[in-house]
C-alpha cells in the first residue's frame, strides 16, 4: 500500500529519465522518500523498489550502504563525526570520546531524548576544518572539547 | 588490417600454454593442468577480483595481479608459485580467516569446503590475528530452506551475485559498508527465491547451508548416486546423496546442455516424501467397505481376474491413467500389458486434460534443446507461467534477456519477473487464443484489429512492438503453456501457433510433468479406437468400463472436475491404484497397490527435450511396496504371458525396437506443430463477477511436497490471491480467511492481498490436496465466475466447509 504522497510518486517516477540506468535513480528516490518520511521504513523501501522497477532487496542494500539514509527512525538532528585519516590525524578519537560523554551513548544510537543521532562517518571533504564534524547540512570545525558543547547546544535548542 | 591470431601463448611457472584469445590468466592455468586458490570466481558468472586469493606474478607488472580478472596476453610471463606469490596467498588466507570462528568440527561444510582444502594446501597453519573476531548471532534463519552464519563468510559475493546474474531474483544482497559488510536477505526475512539451494552449492565455505541437510551426514558418509528429477518434467540431472539407505540430499549433477550446475529448490529440497512415515507398505483391498491389508498374491489374483473377467466380456472394457512418475521401461510393460494381454486402446497419461481440450491434441514437449534458448533473440510466453512451471528453463531465458533478447508474456496475471519482461500482454481470462491469432495475422500483414485487443485488455502499442520484433527476430520462439493449453481457446492458440511457426517461430509445449514425454513415447496414449482420459472418465460415469487401472497420480485432485472423476470412481465396479501415499484417489479405490519412487528404480526417463536418460536406484524403498514395472510383471504373468525380463535393460532393449532412435543420451524431438485446429475468433463474455484463474505453482502442498516439510512451508497456507481493491469492497484483510464459492461448491482459503492480480480476477494455485481447485471447476465451463467473502473463523468450523489450515 502506497505510504509516499502522491506528488513524491511522480516525482521518484520522474528521476530515472535523467540516468542512463535505472539504478542511477536510487539515491536521489531515496532521499526523496526519506524527505517525505523522515527515515525508510520497509514499506516505504519497497515503494520505491516498486515505483523504479528495481528490486526491493537491491534498494535496501544501497540503504544500509550510506549513512545519510536511516533504516530506523533518527533524532531530530543528525551528528555525522569524520573519523578519517586527516580528522584522525588532528584528534578525532578525542573529540569522539567528547562526543560519547556528552551525549552518553556510542556512535551508532539516538541519544535519550531523541535529539541526536550520532554516528561515525567517512571523509566529509571538509580536510581543512579537521577534525571536523556536520550536524544535518552544516559543517563544524576545527572542533575543540569547547567547540563541540557550544555547537549541541545550539542545536538541542532547536 | 590483419585480425589478430585467435590464440595467445603465454608462460605460466615455465610452461608454454596456447589459449584462445580472451581466456583469463586463470583459466590458462586450470587448462595447464596449474592450480591456482580462488574463493569468488565461478566460471558461470564474471569475475570480480573480490577475494585476492588468485594472486599471480607476471613480468613486467609493478604488482601481483588477480589472475582471475587478467586476460592472457601473448608473451606473457606468468608464475603461480614463486615465493612472492606463495607469501601472497598465504597471506590472503590468514586475512580471510581473520574473522572466520574455524569451527569446522561443527560445520556441514567440513570436508567438501574450498576454504578448508585451500587453507591446508595454501594456508601458514597459523594466525597473528589475537584480537576479537566479528561476532554474529548464528545461525540465523533464512526461512523454510536456508540458514546464515555470517561469522563464516569471506564476503566473495558468489551467492549475491547468483541472484542478480544466474536466477535474477536478487534474494541475497550485501548491507552495511566496510568491516560491518555481511551478505542477509532484507532485514533478515525469509529469503525469496526458487533458486537459493544453489547458492548453498557454490558458497566456497559455510556460510550458507541447507536446513533439510543440516548435521545429517558427512560428505564421506554419502554415496552419491545419479539420477533425474522427477518433478517439474525438465528431467534436471543430480546426485542422490545417500547415507544409512537414506537420501540424505539432492544436488545438482552437472550437464552442461540440461541444468548445467544448477536445480531448482524443488529439486533440491522436495525429497523427504521419498522416506515419508506414511509410505504404503502393504497391498490395501477393499472388503465390506473398508480398504484392508492384504498380501500382494491375494492383491494381484483379485485384480488379475477381474482384468480377465473384463476381457472375456469384450475388449476395451478397462481404462488406465497415468505413467508420468513411471520410468519409460515401466511405461512400456503397463501399454504392454493392457494393449497386448487385457486388449484395450483406452490408455492415457494425461490424466489433467479437459476434454476436447488443446493439450489432447498436440505432442508435449521442446522442439529444440533448452540449451538453445539463450540463443534467440525474442521468447513469448502463452499461458506459461515459466518460474512456477519449469524454473531450470527460466535461467536460460535469462541469458538469453543479457544477451539483448525480448521477452514477452501472454498471461491473465502478471509474473513473477515481470522485472525481465518487455512487453506485459495481461489479458482478460480466456482471451489468449484472440491476442495470439491477432499476432499470428499482423507477422503475417494483416493489420492488427486495436478494438479487439483493447477488449481483451492488452496493449495494442505493446502488441505492435511484439510483432516488429517477431519479424525481424532470430530463432524467435513460443512457449505454451498448460493454461493456454487447457483454457477456452486452446485450439484457437495452436491453430494461430502453427501460423507463427510458418513465419519461422519455433514452438514448445510446455506440458507434463516427470516422465510425461516418455509415457507418450512408450504409448500410453489412447491406441486406435481408445479414449483420452478425459473421455475414459466420462464413459466410466456412464458405466461403460469395469475397472479404472490409476499409476502414481491423483485424478480425485488433478482432475480439472472433481465432480466429474466421482462419478467416473462411483459407476465403476473396479478402481485399482499404484501408488506411494493414501492420496485421494486411493482412499476411494478398491485396490490399492504400494508402489517404488523414482528413486528406488533403475531405468531410462525422458525430459521436455525428448531426451534419454538413465537413473539408478538409490535406495530400497520400503519393504512390502514393489515397482510398477514389477507388479504389472506379476499382472502379465497371472494373465497367461510368458514373458521373461532380466532387468530394466532387458525391457528398454524392447522398448527400442518398438520405438526407433530411444537410445541412452538421444533426443526424441517430438514433431514441429502439425494439425487442423479450429481458430474460434470469439472473446469470451465479460463478467461482472470475479472471474477464477488457477495455476501449477512451484511449492504447493501434493502428495510428494505435502510430505517434504520444506517445500509445504515454501509453500504456505493454501490461499486465494485477491487484488487489494476487490478485497477491500468485500471486508478482506491479508491473511484473513474468505470462502471462495462457485454455486453450492465451496473452499475456505487464506486471502492474500496482492497487485499480482488484476482486478476482477481470483488466482488459486493448484496442488494443495487438502483443499483441492478441482473441487470448483467444471468441465462444461471453462471459465468460472466465484463468489468471495470474508469469513470469521469460529463459521468456517461449520458444516459443509473446508478450513484451511
Amino acid at each position: 500500500m502506497p505510504v509516499l504522497r502522491d506528488e513524491a510518486r511522480d516525482e521518484i517516477r520522474r528521476l530515472p529519465d535523467h540516468y542512463e540506468h535505472r539504478q542511477s535513480a536510487l539515491i536521489p528516490a531515496l532521499f526523496v522518500a526519506q524527505r517525505e518520511i523522515g527515515w525508510l521504513p520497509p514499506d516505504t523501501l519497497r515503494e520505491v523498489a516498486d515505483l523504479l522497477d528495481l528490486p526491493s532487496s537491491e534498494v535496501t542494500s544501497v540503504a544500509s550502504f550510506y549513512r545519510f539514509f536511516f533504516l530506523e527512525p533518527p533524532g531530530r538532528h543528525l551528528v555525522l563525526l569524520c573519523t578519517n585519516l586527516a580528522c584522525a590525524l588532528n584528534g578525532a578519537e578525542h573529540i569522539r570520546h567528547h562526543l560519547e560523554a556528552r551525549l552518553e551513548i556510542p556512535p551508532g544510537q539516538i541519544t535519550a531524548d531523541g535529539i541526536f543521532t550520532f554516528r561515525e562517518s567517512e571523509c566529509l571533504a571538509a580536510c581543512y576544518l579537521a577534525p571536523m564534524m556536520m550536524v544535518d547540512c552544516d559543517r563544524f570545525g576545527p572542533l575543540t572539547p569547547k567547540s563541540v558543547d557550544e555547537i549541541l547546544e545550539r542545536y538541542r535548542a532547536r | 588490417m590483419a585480425e589478430p591470431p585467435a590464440t595467445v601463448t603465454l608462460t605460466i611457472d615455465g610452461r608454454a600454454v596456447t589459449v584462445a584469445r580472451g581466456t583469463t590468466v586463470w583459466h590458462a592455468a586450470e587448462q595447464a593442468g596449474i592450480d591456482i586458490p580462488i574463493f569468488c570466481y565461478l566460471d558461470r558468472m564474471p569475475p570480480l577480483g573480490a577475494c585476492r586469493q588468485c594472486f599471480v606474478r607476471v613480468e613486467k607488472m609493478a604488482r601481483l595481479q588477480t589472475s582471475c580478472t587478467l586476460v592472457a596476453e601473448e608473451g606473457m610471463v606468468v608464475s603461480a608459485s614463486t615465493p612472492d606469490v606463495r607469501g601472497a596467498q598465504e597471506r590472503n588466507l590468514e586475512f580471510l580467516l581473520i574473522n572466520h570462528p574455524l569451527d569446522c568440527p561443527i560445520c556441514d561444510k567440513g570436508g567438501e569446503c574450498p576454504l578448508q582444502d585451500q587453507t591446508f594446501a595454501y594456508g601458514s597453519g597459523r594466525s597473528r590475528f589475537v584480537e576479537l573476531k566479528r561476532d554474529f548471532a548464528k545461525p540465523v534463519s533464512l526461512g523454510s530452506v536456508l540458514v546464515l552464519d555470517r561469522e563464516r563468510c569471506i564476503l566473495c559475493w558468489r551467492c549475491v551475485r547468483f541472484g542478480e546474474i544466474v536466477a535474477g531474483d536478487d534474494a541475497l544482497k550485501g548491507f552495511e559498508r566496510g568491516f560491518q559488510t555481511e551478505i542477509n536477505t532484507p532485514f533478515t526475512q525469509p529469503v525469496r527465491s526458487k533458486f537459493i539451494g544453489n547458492t548453498i552449492s557454490i558458497c566456497p565455505v559455510g556460510a550458507l547451508t541447507s536446513r533439510t541437510y543440516r548435521f545429517q551426514a558427512r560428505p564421506w558418509d554419502n554415496d552419491a548416486v545419479p539420477s533425474v528429477c522427477n518433478h517439474c518434467g525438465l528431467g534436471c540431472t543430480v546426485w542422490l546423496d545417500v547415507r544409512d539407505q537414506t537420501v540424505a540430499r539432492v544436488r545438482p549433477r552437472e550437464t552442461p546442455d540440461l541444468n548445467d550446475i544448477w536445480l531448482c529448490d524443488l529439486g533440491q529440497f522436495g525429497f523427504e516424501w521419498l522416506h515419508a512415515k506414511d509410505r504404503l507398505t502393504r497391498p490395501l483391498v477393499r472388503k465390506n467397505g473398508q480398504l484392508v491389508e492384504t498380501t500382494w498374491d491375494e492383491a494381484l489374483d483379485l485384480v488379475a481376474a477381474r482384468l480377465a473377467e473384463s476381457r472375456q466380456r469384450g475388449a476395451g472394457r478397462v481404462g488406465v491413467l497415468g505413467g508420468a512418475r513411471l520410468t519409460n521401461e515401466d511405461n512400456f510393460l503397463l501399454r504392454r500389458v493392457f494393449r497386448e494381454i487385457v486388449g484395450t486402446p483406452h490408455l492415457d497419461h494425461r490424466l489433467d486434460a479437459r476434454p476436447g481440450s488443446a493439450s489432447l491434441q498436440v505432442a508435449w514437449g521442446l522442439r529444440g534443446p533448452l540449451a538453445a534458448i539463450p540463443e534467440s533473440s525474442l521468447l513469448l510466453l502463452v499461458g506459461c507461467d515459466i518460474t512456477e512451471e519449469y524454473p531450470i528453463a527460466w535461467l536460460r531465458m535469462k541469458q538469453a534477456v543479457d544477451h539483448g533478447a525480448q521477452l514477452y508474456a501472454i498471461h491473465p496475471k502478471p509474473l513473477e519477473i515481470h522485472r525481465f519482461i518487455t512487453g506485459r500482454l495481461i489479458h482478460s481470462p480466456g482471451a489468449e487464443g484472440v491476442v495470439l491469432a491477432q499476432i499470428a495475422n499482423a507477422v503475417r500483414g494483416q493489420k492488427p484489429d486495436a478494438k479487439v485487443l483493447q477488449e481483451a485488455g492488452v496493449d495494442p502499442a505493446v502488441v505492435a512492438g511484439l510483432v516488429a520484433r517477431l519479424r525481424a527476430a532470430a530463432r524467435p520462439m513460443v512457449f505454451i503453456g498448460k493454461n493456454a493449453l487447457e483454457g477456452p481457446a486452446g485450439t484457437t492458440v495452436l491453430h494461430a501457433a502453427q501460423r507463427l511457426q510458418a513465419a519461422g517461430c519455433m514452438i514448445h509445449i510446455m506440458r507434463g510433468k516427470g516422465n510425461a514425454v516418455g509415457a507418450a513415447l512408450m504409448g500410453v496414449l489412447p491406441g486406435p479406437g481408445g479414449w483420452t482420459a478425459p473421455e475414459m472418465i466420462q464413459q466410466a460415469a456412464r458405466g461403460a468400463l469395469d475397472v479404472l487401472y490409476v499409476l502414481g497420480g491423483d485424478p480425485a485432485t488433478e482432475v480439472g472436475d472433481a465432480h466429474a472423476w466421482a462419478a467416473a470412481r462411483e459407476h465403476t465396479p473396479l478402481v485399482v491404484v499404484h501408488d506411494l501415499f493414501l492420496t485421494a484417489t486411493g482412499r476411494d479405490a478398491d485396490v490399492v497397490l504400494p508402489a517404488l519412487t523414482y528413486a528406488e528404480k533403475h531405468g531410462t526417463v525422458c525430459n521436455l527435450e525428448g531426451r534419454v536418460q538413465q537413473i539408478e536406484a538409490a535406495v530400497r524403498g520400503p519393504a512390502g511396496a514393489r515397482g510398477d514395472g514389477a507388479i504389472l510383471l506379476e499382472l502379465a504373468a497371472r494373465l497367461g504371458a510368458e514373458w521373461s525380463y532380466g532387468g530394466w535393460e532387458e525391457i528398454f532393449a524392447d522398448a527400442r525396437a518398438a520405438v526407433p532412435g530411444l537410445e541412452i543420451g538421444a533426443f526424441r524431438t517430438p514433431p514441429p506443430l502439425q494439425g487442423d485446429w479450429p481458430a474460434n475468433g470469439a472473446l469470451p463474455a465479460r463478467s461482472a463477477d470475479l472471474v477464477l484463474i488457477t495455476g501449477e505453482v512451484l511449492f504447493d502442498r501434493g502428495s510428494m511436497t505435502a510430505r517434504s516439510p520444506a517445500i509445504a512451508d515454501l509453500a504456505g497456507p493454501p490461499s486465494v490471491w485477491v487484488h487489494p481493491a476487490d478485497a477491500a469492497s468485500r471486508g478482506l484483510v491479508d491473511g484473513a480467511l474468505a470462502q471462495l464459492s462457485v454455486g453450492a461448491a465451496g473452499l475456505v482459503l487464506r486471502a492474500r492481498l496482492t497487485e499480482e492480480v488484476p482486478p476482477g480476477r481470483v488466482y488459486v494455485p493448484r496442488g494443495y490436496d487438502a483443499v483441492p481447485v478441482n473441487r470448483l471447476l467444471s468441465w462444461d465451463q471453462p471459465l468460472v465466475t466465484v463468489s468471495l467473502r470474508a469469513i470469521d473463523a469460529a463459521a468456517a468450523a461449520g458444516p459443509g466447509s473446508e478450513v484451511a489450515p
